[in-house]
């Protein structure tokens, strides 16, 4: 052998990869020792054999591949295979193969040159990769929390199924969106600037800190969220994973705790107040009236002191509704069938309200028996009532009183009713209505429209107190210019045999 | 004519009561305590104790635990101002502890007076 003859021998025979080449026939022609070694079988025997003599397992499919280089002259370049390890049975492995057409001098194909890699373990780290990022895609998708990532221009990248379903957007719709989208202004023209300014300075307002923002759901309606922005860098440039959870609940919660422990101070204050003004209208109400028996025969004298009494019997429906407020009445609850108490409650108060005002009632008196304080409930219907007869005012109206049973809602958006069985009371009016910023304040304590001396605002405070207490839900909807819905649930304790199936009313 | 013992702290009430059944030529007295009754009934128990119950120091309660020790043993009626303790309830211990009669403030005159006229009728 020659040098260079010498020094090829040792490139093909020692070469990493597997190399060899067949004739015209398929056969082996040569076989360098790292393919022999792969194929198991030593090189020399390999020499004139097919290929189905060596690897019958994967000839065919091989064969076809060859045959297709001799008789087009094309190349074939990285193909794959993934058979049984010849000298391992048993084992599986993967080759990548690129087969080339050997051309004479004048042209012809006389045969096919093959490099073989064995490509088994990076086979088995490409497939541990898509395992892994599998999992990764499985743990966000079944993640609590929504979880969206953007890269640098604010596109979305993914979308999760939390975020899904938090904002009512399929992941296929907003992907390759921008992600302000999901925000209402003035944050959605904000976000592309502030976006810029961050990745310039660094700085940020939510980046790494988190915090409560407002979001902008697909149906256009806003809700709170709590939002955490991580950034990952990576070749490919900067991206952000925002992790985001709706708090509409806990905002809820939160206002309502928040109001109970209001109530409750409100209550220790109001029953020191009343307990003071008690003592107090005790002398203005006797001496008043025992003077008015001295003075029967002076007439305006009698009229000053009838005026006298009639501002001390106000204060003393106050401090009854400041008492009531504060549940310094002590409840007396017992198996109430409620038609019958509120019929009770409406022959008190017609003959007090306006003949303009037309009221229907309709009473189901088989929704079962409600555990219940008697008093309280007269109470709530002579609030509800007496503010609906104000929203409608000296024009004509009509006030709906209705009580049925309450069959479950299934759209859980509308009233948060707790499972099982409940009474439903409804009192509807035709009267003004409320806009959005009143009704939210229409359970504080002291909240009022209506002019000094006509509402202390305690009603409905007092009404809620109630409901509370009777482990009930209380819900409203109001239009402005259209009306307003009082619907109170309570829950039944069991089924009352009915005597009569439905009272009918009006007046 | 009959004696009365009116016990409230709060001055207003008392001269109120006094004034009211003064006009029903009872002879009256008065105390803004506890310890200042119990030391009047001491030799000579009235015949009716009108008696608030929430006072400083010696309340109500003890007010008329201490005349049902006394002989003769005072008619009592006792008054709430409500407040912190719902009055109901207050009156209803009150009631059952010894008291004739009770009367949440502010008292209904018409109905107060009769209660007086009646207990002192069967003292
Ligand atoms: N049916 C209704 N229609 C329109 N507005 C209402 C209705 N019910 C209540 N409101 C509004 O809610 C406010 C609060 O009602 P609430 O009963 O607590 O107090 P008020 O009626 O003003 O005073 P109060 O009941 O103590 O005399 C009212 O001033 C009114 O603005
Ligand atoms: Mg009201």
């Amino acid at each position: 052998m020659d040098r260079s003859t010498q020094e090829f021998a040792s490139f093909y025979g020692q070469a990493p990869v597997g190399l060899c080449c067949f004739d015209a026939n398929l056969r082996y022609l040569h076989i360098n020792d790292r393919l022999a070694a792969m194929n198991g079988m030593p090189a020399a025997e390999h020499l004139g054999k097919s290929i189905s003599e060596v690897i019958p397992g994967v000839a065919a499919g091989v064969e076809s591949q060859l045959r297709h280089v001799l008789e087009t002259g094309e190349t074939i370049v990285a193909g794959s295979v993934v058979a049984e390890a010849p000298a391992h049975p048993g084992r599986a492995v993967s080759f990548r193969h690129h087969y080339y057409p050997l051309k004479s001098d004048a042209g012809t194909v006389v045969g096919v040159g093959c490099v073989v890699e064995d490509v088994t373990e990076q086979a088995q780290a490409e497939a541990a990769l898509r395992e892994s990022e599998a999992r990764l895609r499985a743990v966000l998708e079944g993640a609590a929390d929504g979880v969206i990532s953007i890269d640098e221009n604010g596109i979305i990248e993914s979308f999760n199924r939390t975020a899904e379903r938090i904002f009512g957007h399929k992941e296929a719709d907003v992907i390759g969106r921008n992600v302000s989208l999901l925000m209402p202004e003035p944050d959605r023209g904000a976000h592309h600037i502030y976006l810029q300014e961050y990745l310039r300075t660094g700085v940020g307002k939510i980046i790494g800190i988190g915090r409560e923002v407002i979001g902008l759901r697909k149906d256009g309606t806003l809700f709170p969220l709590d939002l955490a922005i991580g950034e990952v860098r990576l070749d490919s440039g900067r991206h952000f994973t925002a992790t985001l959870r709706d708090v509409t609940e806990r905002k809820k919660l939160e206002r309502r705790l928040q109001q109970a422990g209001k109530l409750e101070a409100l209550g220790r204050l109001a029953g020191g107040i009343a307990h003071d003004f008690n003592n107090l209208l005790l002398p203005i109400i006797a001496i008043s009236t025992v003077t008015k028996q001295d003075l029967a025969h002076d007439e305006r004298a009698s009229k000053n002191l009838d005026m006298v009494l009639e501002a001390a019997a106000m204060g003393r429906s106050l401090v009854d509704k400041i008492m009531a407020f504060g549940r310094q009445h002590p409840m007396k609850r017992q198996p109430t069938n409620l038609a019958g108490v509120i019929e009770e409650a409406y022959s008190l108060i017609r003959p007090t309200l306006p003949a303009t005002i037309d009221i229907r009632v309709e009473l189901d008196s088989a929704v079962g028996l409600v555990l219940a304080d008697t008093t309280q409930i007269h109470e709530v219907i002579a609030n509800l009532v007496s503010n609906a007869a104000d929203a409608i005012g000296p024009r004509a109206g009509v006030i709906e009183v209705r009580l049925e049973k309450h069959v479950a809602d299934t759209d859980a958006r509308k009233v948060e009713v707790p499972a099982g069985p409940h009474a439903c009371v409804t009192i509807k009016d035709t009267g003004c209505g409320m806009q959005h910023a009143v009704l939210d304040q229409i359970f504080e304590p002291f909240f009022t429209t209506k002019p000094v001396g006509a509402g202390a605002g305690l009603g409905l405070a007092v009404v809620h107190g109630i409901v509370s207490e009777h482990s009930g839900t209380i819900a409203v909807t109001s239009e402005p210019g259209c009306g307003t819905t009082f619907r109170i649930y309570l829950p039944v304790i069991r089924q009352d045999t009915p005597c009569e199936a439905r009272t009918t009313v009006s007046g | 004519m009959a004696r009365i013992l009116i016990i409230d702290d709060h001055r207003l009430v008392r001269d109120t009561l006094v004034l009211l059944l003064k006009r029903e030529s009872h002879e009256i007295q008065e105390a803004a305590n506890g310890r200042e009754a119990l030391r009047l009934c001491e030799d000579n128990p009235p015949e009716l104790v009108i008696t608030d119950i929430l006072m400083p120091g010696v309340d109500g309660f003890e007010v008329i635990r201490r005349m049902r020790q006394l002989s003769p043993r005072p008619k009592i009626i006792a008054l709430s101002g409500g407040g912190r303790n719902p009055s109901q309830d207050v009156l209803k211990k009150a009631a059952h502890i010894g008291a004739d009669q009770t009367f949440s403030k502010p008292i209904e005159i018409a109905e107060f007076v009769a209660a007086v006229t009646d207990l002192l009728a069967t003292a």
